[in-house]
């Protein structure tokens, strides 16, 4: 009886867990585009904060901050977009940060989770669009050429 | 070539190693907490011993790693769909060993139910990343990092 109960629990845990983490990996990578990005916080990235990452808007058309952790392979793969994009874009420009060492930033931001990146407009630091996840090329290119 | 990787980005692995892995954890974990009891004990403990092999000795060590890397080779499944840095699976194997070695602690100290409980979430969790590839460390990282820096204040 016991046994047979014990089995129950452990397979209800595996279903339940593995059900969140199928519905948690579909909202993974889809980009939230301006408007409902900052309708749920309030504006967007100073220059202070700009320079504290190391992007320099001089130049450039759009701006891309990925928070990232040395431990999470997604982070690569969104490092590998991006790569992609700036290659084809000479007008992008991102950076790569450690959200560990930017506490302040990720709070002010309601970062979560890793990779976040921003999509930002240099001229006024307004978000463009944020993603959680791995969000795929030509979405964020989508947002780009608005 | 080896050497080159490893100067370059570490060790790169084959991502469907870390989900063979946590397929096998999770049937291993399964069965122990299902049956528990003197068996369900050594289970865990076998467990735990794999999590400190691969979190302290690296996942070329790992025995589940080197199991994965026999099938592929003996089922022929072909050169890896991708690559990923070593660390990320690294890190979660030393969760599990946190984990596990938590609850064979408190299982020694009398805490039996504490100790199963843990060995749950550890069940949990590579039943997710067994299944989804979810990647956990991501989700709690800056978690982590804030509750450690809270309490460095």
């Amino acid at each position: 009886m016991d046994l047979l109960l014990r089995a129950a629990i452990v397979g209800g845990l595996l279903l339940v867990t593995v059900a969140l983490g199928v519905w948690w990996q579909r909202r993974d990578g889809r980009v939230k585009a301006a408007a409902e990005a900052s309708a749920r916080r309030v504006g967007g990235f100073s220059g202070d904060q700009l320079a504290e990452v190391g992007l320099d808007r001089e130049g450039a058309e759009a701006l891309g901050l990925l928070l990232g952790s040395p431990t999470c392979a997604p982070c690569e793969q969104v490092k590998e977009v991006l790569g992609q994009i700036e290659a084809d874009r000479s007008s992008f420009r991102w950076a790569y940060i450690d959200a560990g060492d930017h506490l302040a930033l990720a709070r002010e931001h309601h970062v979560m989770r890793v990779p976040t990146l921003f999509l930002i407009d240099p001229r006024d630091g307004r978000i463009l669009a944020r993603t959680s996840g791995v969000p795929a090329r030509r979405d964020l290119e989508e947002v780009l050429d608005r | 070539m080896e050497q080159q990787l490893h100067h370059e980005a570490g060790n790169l692995i084959d991502v469907r190693g870390p989900r063979f892995g946590a397929a096998i954890t999770t049937v291993v974990l399964a069965a122990a907490i299902i049956v528990q009891g003197t068996v369900g004990t050594v289970l865990l403990a076998f467990q735990f011993t794999m999590f400190t092999i691969a979190a302290f000795a690296g996942l070329r060590w790992s025995p589940y790693g080197n199991l994965f890397k026999l099938v592929r080779k003996t089922f022929d499944l072909g050169p890896p769909p991708a690559t990923e840095p070593e660390a990320p699976p690294r890190f979660s194997q030393l969760m599990g060993f946190i984990f596990t070695g938590g609850g064979l602690l408190s299982m020694s100290l009398g805490a039996v139910g504490l100790g199963w409980v843990l060995a749950g979430i550890v069940l949990a969790l590579s039943g997710l990343l067994a299944s989804t590839g979810l990647c956990v460390g991501c989700e709690v990282y800056l978690l982590g990092k804030r509750v450690l820096g809270a309490a460095a204040r």
